[in-house]
């Protein structure tokens, strides 16, 4: 039977002069899912898209795809298709000739390239384009023909290194639809580099955040984003409000920890915490309630300092009574803003606990 | 409210405006008179007989194919060892790319016409090659004609090739090469499909560009052609013997072929190329380069290249600096001090004189055209642009051809002065810079210069503050090209010159015309000494600000 994983990441490492960029990624990636690279510029996410395509040798480690060791391939031999962040289409070719590019170094015969580049096009609606010249299409149409020109290899991994910055918002939101489209329709495997989290929140099977070369969580974005593993993971996805803990004894999922001056909560968590551990408790603005009901076991007092406007709902900044500001967002609220001394806060279970490891996104 | 546009508007805000006023007067008179009018004259000079002659007489449509042969043979050597060599530095990972890059720039600091004097000290009759062949192998060598002028015109023209090839080669994206890759390219497949038809374009433009100078050069073929006689050797007859109307007819046919290539590039220009569709490249990601044994191949190529360029100046330097370099090698400054420091000898003198003054007001009546045409409304702009840039397109010995049939005789006569020999110079070099100042000017955003408005400066003061100082790059680079041109050029001045204004060029032309080979080697060397010294003086003064030597 075939494996389920298709690629394996083996202790890869790589070093760029003084600079470690790679350092020790282990990651396995099943088949047919839809793996993001996130992080900010610098991470090491790129790097590590270039390692698997062949483009950088990596110093230590091993890259295993589809069962094979390919460190010592050579980038035209490795079988994985990269769309490229600037497209890179051949200007000199028609998109018949761009997309047909692979299969004529592979020597296929003239009516399979036919008939695979038609297919190609299909996929991706170009079909009646084949003529044209990149230079006579609009930035929207050269990203389909360099998605075209990956899928037409039909290779069980398609790489993409942020293929939609190029694009203006409204069409980069369709075209992240009809990927993921095109991606579950053909059961692909892709892994697609990015930095925008909501590109990587709403297409993903699983995320990678990476974090100055390492991978700090590897998750579903459920779990990447209700569940951080780190404070770097949590500041980086979404907005959020931190706040220095205590954990003082744990019973079961229940934990009860100190915070603030002389507060305390029991909190629900899928961890085990020790005794007196320091810990950040994150907690998301639409987590957070304005005059909370009676169960709620968070709870702080403010001022509203300001507030905005924001359509679906208001944004509050709220100066608590220890001098710590609050991001707390209140949807559906009609015509009421509030104002003045506040309370404000949130449930057991929606509150995350994350050890403090001091670093911050 | 719709701005008021037209060319009652424009001319009235032009008569409220007398400094700009005078500054479009001047600039249509001096263009009017240099340019069309010359024009004119010429056409009319070649006549209806003139044109019969021409074309009934063989030796003339010798002249003509011989040309064409000639100039089509040396563009294709030209372009193809351009290509490589340049291939060599930009795709292969040989040593000493530096010094190959250097070596492409040296021949620029010294007229074509020295490529053929070093050509005859090596190959001529009692060349120092032609004498060993002679003596170990007893085979004469007789390059004169053709296959001289061939090789010479290669060598010669092969850096102009090289650098525009360069240029294209440079704005290809290492992006494409590796997205190719990424898709199973690879070696000679990945660069017949795509390093080499990206790079087309730039290779048929090496390709004209050679072509069309070969066409109309003058030193050369006159130095090596012998009896194998070009149009420009032709003119340069036609001229002596008092014959204009003829050397007109001939004039105009160097023209045509250049005036062709100079509308093919526009168009192809105004169409855009490819380079600007394939976008920045990839941070981080290097080109993909050749393997090790085409890199030995390449390495032994521009070696070879190099040697051949290196001994070229090597014996004109031995030539220059010995009392007669192969029968008397004794040391000697003899023919430096007789040629080069006398006072009756003062070409390389003169030509750093007028080459300096022309490349100024070459710069500066570039400046005020550019300041004019892209900032100023008046009437007639299309005719005072068009007839700025047309002289890019007109081969120097026709410029020459132009201003001597009409300024030695009518209503304006300046033959005999060295102000025609300024404008000769001034016409050829001022397009370029017209262009690339109009270029910068575009750049300078307007929105630029209404913040320095905004900010209490006026018109003058954001000339000289803001609009000036960010040109200073563009007018300097502009000075070097246009002065290291006037101190090389033959074929536009040749007919020109004057027994009191006779340039470095020329000299060592005659010098080699008439067997003295080590004076025309040593005013070479005086006039490349010339060179070099004004351009290191130049970057003395702007330092790092300009890039003069930029390898």
């Amino acid at each position: 039977m075939e494996s389920q994983v298709l690629l394996d990441l083996k202790d890869v490492n790589k070093v760029f002069g003084q600079n470690h960029v790679l350092k020790h990624i282990n990651l396995q990636i099943e088949r047919g899912k839809f793996i993001t690279f996130l992080g900010p510029s610098g991470c090491g996410k790129t790097t590590l898209l270039r390692s698997i395509a062949g483009f950088y040798t990596v110093d230590q480690g091993e890259i295993w795809i589809d069962g094979k060791m390919v460190n010592d391939l050579p980038p035209y031999k490795r079988g994985t298709p990269m769309v490229f962040q600037e497209y890179a289409l051949f200007p000199h070719m028609t998109v018949f000739d761009n997309v047909a590019y692979g299969l004529d170094m592979q020597k296929r015969p003239e009516a399979e390239v036919q008939q695979r580049v038609q297919a190609a096009l299909a996929q991706v609606k170009l079909t009646g384009l084949e003529h044209r010249y990149p230079h006579e299409m609009s930035g929207g149409q050269q990203q389909r023909v360099a998605m075209a020109r990956a899928l037409v290899m039909n290779s069980p991994i398609i790489l993409l290194d942020e293929p939609l910055s190029n694009l203006d918002a409204k069409l980069r939101e369709e075209v992240r639809v009809e990927l993921r489209n095109i991606q579950q329709e053909l059961g692909l495997t892709v892994i697609y580099v990015t930095h925008d989290q909501l590109e990587a929140l709403s297409m993903s099977d699983y995320i990678v955040v990476f974090n100055k070369g390492k991978i700090d969580q590897y998750g579903t974005p459920h779990e990447i984003y209700y569940k951080p593993r780190t404070r770097y993971v949590a500041d980086f996805i979404g907005t959020t409000n931190f706040i220095e803990a205590a954990v003082e004894r744990q019973e079961g999922d229940q934990a009860a920890v100190a915070y603030g001056q002389g507060r305390r909560a029991v909190l629900k968590t899928d961890e085990s915490w020790a005794a007196n551990q320091r810990v950040i408790l994150s907690i998301r603005p639409e987590s957070l309630r304005l005059n909370p009901p009676e169960e709620y076991a968070f709870r702080m007092k403010g001022k509203v300092k300001s507030s905005m406007f924001l359509g679906e709902k208001e944004r509050y900044f709220i100066l608590d009574d220890e001098g710590k500001e609050w991001i707390v967002d209140a949807y559906d609220v009609g015509q009421t803003t509030y104002d003045g001394e506040v309370a404000f806060g949130a449930a057991a279970d929606k509150i995350h606990i994350i050890p403090d490891d001091g670093d911050q996104a | 409210m719709k701005e008021k546009k037209g060319t009652r508007e424009s001319l009235s805000r032009l008569l409220k405006d007398p400094s700009s006023l005078v500054l479009v007067l001047t600039s249509f008179i001096v263009l009017i008179l240099f340019v069309i009018y010359p024009l004119i004259v010429v056409v009319f000079t070649s006549g209806f007989d003139n044109w019969g002659t021409f074309f009934s007489k063989p030796r003339y449509g010798r002249a003509l194919l011989n040309t064409v042969v000639s100039s089509s043979l040396s563009a294709v050597t030209a372009t193809v060892i351009g290509f490589v060599y340049a291939y060599a530095i930009h795709y292969s990972n040989i040593a000493g790319k530096k010094f190959f890059r250097i070596i492409a720039f040296i021949p620029l600091l010294a007229p074509s016409v020295m490529s053929g004097l070093a050509f005859l000290l090596l190959f001529g009759r009692g060349g120092m090659i032609s004498q060993w062949m002679n003596s170990v192998f007893h085979i004469e060598l007789d390059l004169y004609g053709l296959p001289g002028l061939w090789i010479v015109q290669t060598i010669s023209y092969f850096p102009l090739a090289y650098m525009t090839i360069t240029g294209v080669l440079r704005s290809i994206s290492p992006n494409l090469e590796i997205a190719a890759q990424n898709l199973g390219a690879r070696g000679f497949r990945l660069f017949r499909t795509i390093t080499f038809k990206l790079a087309l374009p730039g290779v048929i433009n090496a390709f004209l560009l050679v072509a069309i100078n070969c066409f109309a050069d003058f030193g050369n073929p006159k130095l090596i052609g012998g009896n194998y006689s070009l149009l420009a050797v032709e003119i340069y007859g036609e001229i002596i013997n008092n014959e204009p109307g003829l050397a007109s007819v001939m004039g105009i046919i160097l023209v045509i072929p250049a005036l062709l290539v100079f509308w093919l590039q526009n168009k192809v220009l105004s169409k855009g190329s490819y380079s600007t569709v394939t976008g920045k490249p990839v941070s981080g990601l290097k080109r993909i380069t050749t393997s090790r044994s085409t890199d030995v191949l390449l390495f032994i190529f521009n070696a070879l290249i190099s040697v051949f360029i290196i001994s070229m100046f090597a014996i004109t330097v031995l030539f220059a600096f010995t009392k007669n370099f192969g029968r008397d090698n004794t040391f000697t400054l003899d023919h430096l001090m007789k040629v080069v420091f006398s006072s009756s000898s003062p070409a390389v003198m003169n030509s750093l004189v007028l080459s300096l003054v022309s490349a100024i007001l070459a710069v500066a009546f570039a400046l005020v055209l550019a300041y004019i045409v892209v900032r100023k409304p008046f009437p007639g702009k299309k005719l005072l642009d068009f007839s700025a840039v047309l002289p890019i397109a007109l081969p120097g010995t026709f410029v020459g051809l132009a201003l001597i049939v009409t300024f030695s005789k009518g209503p304006v006569v300046l033959q005999g002065s060295a102000v025609l020999i300024v404008m000769a110079m001034l016409l050829k070099q001022m397009p370029v810079g017209y262009r690339g100042l109009t270029a910068s000017f575009k750049q300078v955003d307007k929105s630029i210069e209404e913040a320095a408005t905004n900010l209490g400066a006026n018109s003058r003061k954001t000339l000289t503050t803001i609009v000036f100082p960010m040109l200073q790059k563009t007018i300097v680079a502009n000075f070097v090209y246009a002065f290291m041109k006037n101190m090389n050029t033959l074929s536009t001045i040749i007919f020109l010159i004057t027994p009191k204004w006779v340039v470095a060029a020329v000299s060592i032309f005659n010098y080699a015309e008439t067997g003295t080979y080590y004076w025309a080697a040593a005013v070479a060397v005086g006039l490349m000494g010339a060179t070099l010294g004004t351009l290191g003086i130049i970057k003395l003064i702007f330092r790092s600000k300009v890039k003069i030597f930029d390898f």
